[in-house]
């Protein structure tokens, strides 16, 4: 347990983080900070030192935001007024008209352009407006390259061949980008010899100047090369502004990297890591997504289940999971992104198979491995008829480490439990078997789906549970033979008559899977199942969609849906499903 | 289609205007037109990209159109001076869509332009244009803009990446290889239209630019490799270019040099041994011109008995050593440059008498000295 509170903690801390950096965002979001951004310019300068190269590389995104608002105030305004307001305007745009680290940065250079379109006068009245118009036209022909094509010998054989500039820039770029490309591939294939092409102190000064340049489409190839090169130290060579600048791209999709660069990423950037996985998390919680289906295509779509297929990666994804379970107290929406993911991660596993693979004990190290084997049985590939006393052994084995408090090699229940959650369909197999007569004795079942539900260690709350759990099953097994059914019978199985309010929560979800389960396969419970649901608490109802959702997932996957229950569960999702939005609305 | 190339040859011309004084004339009606000129044929060069067929015929229409502004034949004696001044790209197919891209740059850099007719421009590159634009030009306005912008970016880019140069940026391997691929191009379309128009564009170029540096750029040119894969190809959507536009101008570009003793010898005087030995090692007719003009410029070396050592070779030749470096480098090149070399050293010390003392031949020292026995050596 050491862990999840390790866990928690790292979790609290990186809240507060948060905070202060949007509070500091915050301040630097006042209107027009006018004052501010011009002793940054000057500051600045010609940025030649790697502190102040730096330093602009962590406010490029800010000063896009500043120039965007100056450009929306000026826009309105005609010299003499622009003037007014801002008299030092012609001191900052110059300055930052002549720093390549600002018109290299995303649209910062359009918006320059803008803003020194809007301050030329087309009819100048007096020799000050006379004179900003020559200056305005220079910093335009500086800007946009026209005139000099920067270099003078360069600019002389580029005009002699009757070239310009724009012939000129992307195939500079080009072969200068090909030109390091090479030269890192070089070095890297020179390993550890000392005979290097670029020193490794250089590598850090590339990959910072690459920063405002991370969207340019022409700069892709040497992203790649740094993100797959490895110095001779241990030490990480690439500026940290470097890789969050290029997780920050990828995660907003303005970049198309490669797996491998990501994977290298992700290897060895850490916070980078954290943030792919809180961004696939939020990305999956923040809509309503709830369809298993869906799911798999935003998790796919993330690469992080590829990217888990080494164990590093795995374990800090798995670890953040971890604390998501604890935070939200194991809703259903986290147990189903949990057991989605850890199918999209099986697959990607599955498929890595001609690369080297990790023993499995390298993704699950706290888990008993004999467990992880029985609970990676993929229930496809075992027929339906062995269903049963597949989950008795898993039941059994789950059972054994649990209960056995002297081995103490596995790790604790919660570790067994967690695992077992990777791999929550069978969870949801028993909930279905347990209701199809096909269970010998339902004992085994039914302490494999409580300890689902409920993971704490055996005590008098366990047993107690367990004994409702027994006759709420032993109630609905009866159910199927009433005629009619009514809501009334329903409510009073799922505890919600009063003497039965004592009931855990957890055993309140067990016996609610029970029901639904119950209200798709029995034919009286189609009848009333919406009228039941739609009776519940909006939680509880985001709980059945959730449930029925992955039920229906699962049948169609595993070829196993009937006409009639597949309807029931279409009609009913979609129901529900508008139910809740206009709830919510 | 020859309206077309009409309109194009005409536009053209404004763009010639554009960057020369006449432009003075122009008010803001005129760079409107001029715009929506550009424009159109932008719009053409988007429909035609992919459609071969009719692009062939743009295409070999645009050939003629060069090949006749190169003889003199324009309507207007005016827009004939101003020929200079249109950039090669506008006049083939990958310029047509570029065309207004030209145009502002060429308008903004232009001094001669009045205020009004740039506050016109100008009005053009923000984001929100008060003139409506009927034919769909909304998009094209964007582009514009865009297009400036990106190249804006492109430039800062190459400038941050220039700064990782050790040395001075005009001598970075990029900026050379650049200046090659481009001389390559604008071969390539010369020699398109006229057999004789690359020979005439060097003869232009080797008269106007400084010497060593234009000399690294031929070389470079020289070394590139004949290979689509590069992207010497600039509209990467042609599917009109010939497989291999890189190794014709090659061709005509060596063809060039090796009519030219002039220039051959600048080359062998003026480049670094080791880039000459790779020159020489890529093209056997160069091998065999180089070492040629090398050992006219060693039969020309007299032994002063008084300094030990050979000297004179005139303005025009090599001193000893710089001679002998030339030859060692070639020696040490991969075969058949190194027998090449040597059998050329072995020839002409036979023919000097085939003595092995010092002193007496020039070849004989050379061999000597490269074959790591110096000459103070056998000397004390």
């Amino acid at each position: 347990m050491e862990c999840l509170v390790q866990g928690t903690s790292k979790k609290v801390c990186y809240q507060i983080t948060e905070y202060w950096r949007k509070m500091a965002q915050d301040r630097l979001d006042l209107p027009l900070n006018f004052e501010f951004w011009l002793n940054k310019a000057v500051a600045w300068g010609q940025t030649t030192t790697l502190e102040s190269q730096q330093d602009v590389c962590l406010h490029l995104p800010q000063l896009q935001k500043f120039l965007q608002q100056i450009y929306e105030t000026l826009k309105h305004m005609d010299f003499s007024m622009a003037i007014d307001r801002f008299p030092l305007i012609g001191q900052l745009l110059g300055r930052l008209c002549w720093n390549p680290f600002v018109i290299g940065y995303d649209e910062n250079q359009k918006i320059l352009m803008w803003c020194l379109c809007c301050l030329y006068c087309s009819e100048p009245q007096n020799s000050i407006e006379v004179e900003a118009n020559i200056w305005i036209r220079s910093l335009l022909c500086h800007l946009l390259s026209s005139s000099k094509l920067g270099l003078n010998e360069v600019g002389s054989v580029i005009q002699a061949l009757g070239y310009t500039s724009p012939d000129y820039y992307p195939e500079l770029l080009k072969n200068m980008v090909l030109s390091l490309v090479t030269e890192l591939r070089v070095n890297h294939l020179n390993g550890f010899s000392i005979q290097k092409i670029i020193p490794e102190r250089q590598i850090k000064a590339i990959s910072l100047l690459c920063v405002p340049l991370l969207t340019l489409p022409d700069i892709l190839p040497l992203l790649e090369a740094l993100l797959t090169y490895h110095g001779g130290e241990p030490k990480e060579i690439l500026s940290s502004e470097f890789l969050e600048g290029v997780n920050e791209a990828f995660l907003q999709k303005k970049i198309v990297l490669s797996e491998s660069a990501v994977f290298s990423l992700w290897l060895r950037h850490l916070p980078s890591l954290e943030k792919a996985t809180l961004h696939l998390f939020e990305k999956l919680t923040s809509r309503y997504i709830n369809i298993p289906e869906e799911l798999e295509g935003v998790i796919k779509d993330s690469l992080l289940p590829q990217a888990a297929c080494h164990p590093s990666i795995f374990r800090i994804v798995d670890e953040i999971f971890r604390n998501a379970l604890l935070e939200t107290n194991g809703t259903s929406e986290v147990l189903t992104i949990i057991q989605v993911f850890t199918q999209c991660f099986v697959q990607a596993f599955q498929k890595d198979s001609k690369q080297l693979k990790f023993p499995l004990k390298s993704y699950f190290p706290y888990a008993s491995p004999s467990l992880v084997m029985i609970l990676l049985q993929d229930p496809e590939d075992l027929p339906r008829g062995l269903w049963c006393q597949h989950l008795n052994h898993i039941s059994k084995t789950l059972k054994n480490i649990v209960e056995d408090q002297s081995t103490q090699s596995c790790g604790s229940p919660f570790e067994q439990w967690f695992l077992f959650i990777h791999f929550g369909e069978w969870a949801d197999i028993a909930a279905e078997e347990l209701l199809m007569w096909r269970a010998e004795s339902p004992e085994a079942l039914l302490w494999l789906l409580a300890f689902y539900y409920n993971p704490h260690d055996q005590n008098q709350e366990w047993i107690q549970t367990m004994v409702d759990v027994r006759a709420v099953h032993g109630h609905i097994m009866k159910l199927f033979d009433r005629t009619p059914l009514s809501v009334k019978d329903l409510q009073a199985v799922a505890g919600e008559s009063s003497e039965d309010g004592t009931r855990q929560p957890s055993t309140q979800r067990f016996i609610r899977h029970l029901l639904l389960n119950f209200l798709l396969f029995s034919s009286e419970g189609h009848t009333i199942a919406q009228e039941f649901i739609i009776t519940q608490t909006d939680e509880i109802i985001d709980e059945f969609l959730n449930l029925i959702a992955r039920a229906k997932s699962r049948w169609e996957r595993l070829g196993m849906e009937t006409p009639r229950t597949g309807k029931l569960a279409r009609d009913l999702l979609q129901e529900l499903q508008c139910y809740r939005t206009k709830h919510v609305l | 289609m020859e309206l077309l190339l009409e309109q194009l040859e005409l536009f053209a011309e404004v763009v010639a205007v554009s960057r020369s004084r006449h432009v003075d004339s122009w008010g803001r009606v005129a760079v409107r037109r001029a715009l929506r000129w550009a424009r159109y044929l932008r719009h053409v060069h988007g429909r035609f990209r992919h459609r071969g067929p009719v692009r062939a015929v743009l295409e070999e229409g645009l050939r003629r159109l060069r090949l006749r502004s190169q003889s003199g034949v324009g309507d207007a004696a005016h827009a004939g001076r101003c020929q200079e001044l249109v950039p090669g790209p506008l006049r083939s197919f990958a310029g047509l869509g570029r065309g207004d891209e030209l145009l502002a740059l060429g308008l903004l850099e232009n001094a001669a332009l009045r205020g009004p007719a740039l506050h016109e421009l100008l009005r053009h590159l923000r984001p929100e244009r008060v003139e409506p634009a009927p034919e769909a030009g909304d998009e094209d306005e964007a582009g514009l803009q865009d297009r400036l912008a990106g190249l804006a970016r492109r430039r800062a880019a190459s400038q941050l990446l220039l700064l990782l140069s050790p040395g001075p940026a005009q001598a970075d391997p990029a900026l050379r290889s650049t200046e090659a691929q481009l001389l390559l191009r604008r071969l390539h379309d010369e020699a398109e239209a006229d057999p004789g128009a690359a020979a005439r564009l060097l003869d232009r170029l080797w008269a106007q630019l400084p010497r060593p540096r234009w000399l690294n750029v031929l070389a470079t040119a020289l070394l590139l490799r004949p290979d689509r894969a590069e992207g010497e190809n600039h509209d990467e959507e042609d599917p009109g270019t010939p497989a291999d536009p890189r190794q014709g101008a090659i061709a005509s570009l060596l063809a060039w040099l090796l009519a030219r003793p002039a220039a051959l010898a600048d080359l062998c005087r003026l480049l670094p041994s080791s880039l000459i030995a790779s020159l020489a090692g890529r093209h056997s007719a160069l091998a065999e011109a180089c070492l040629g003009v090398l050992m006219n410029w060693g039969s020309r070396l007299h032994f002063n008995p008084v300094r030990g050592a050979w000297v004179g070779a005139g303005l025009e030749g090599l001193p000893w050593e710089e001679l002998r470096d030339r030859f060692r480098c070639l020696c040490q090149a991969p075969a058949p440059l190194r027998d090449q070399a040597r059998s050329v050293l072995d020839t002409c010390k036979a023919r000097d008498g085939g003595f092995e003392a010092p002193g007496l031949s020039v070849w004989t020292d050379l061999l000597r000295d490269i074959e790591g026995r110096s000459m103070l050596r056998v000397l004390f």
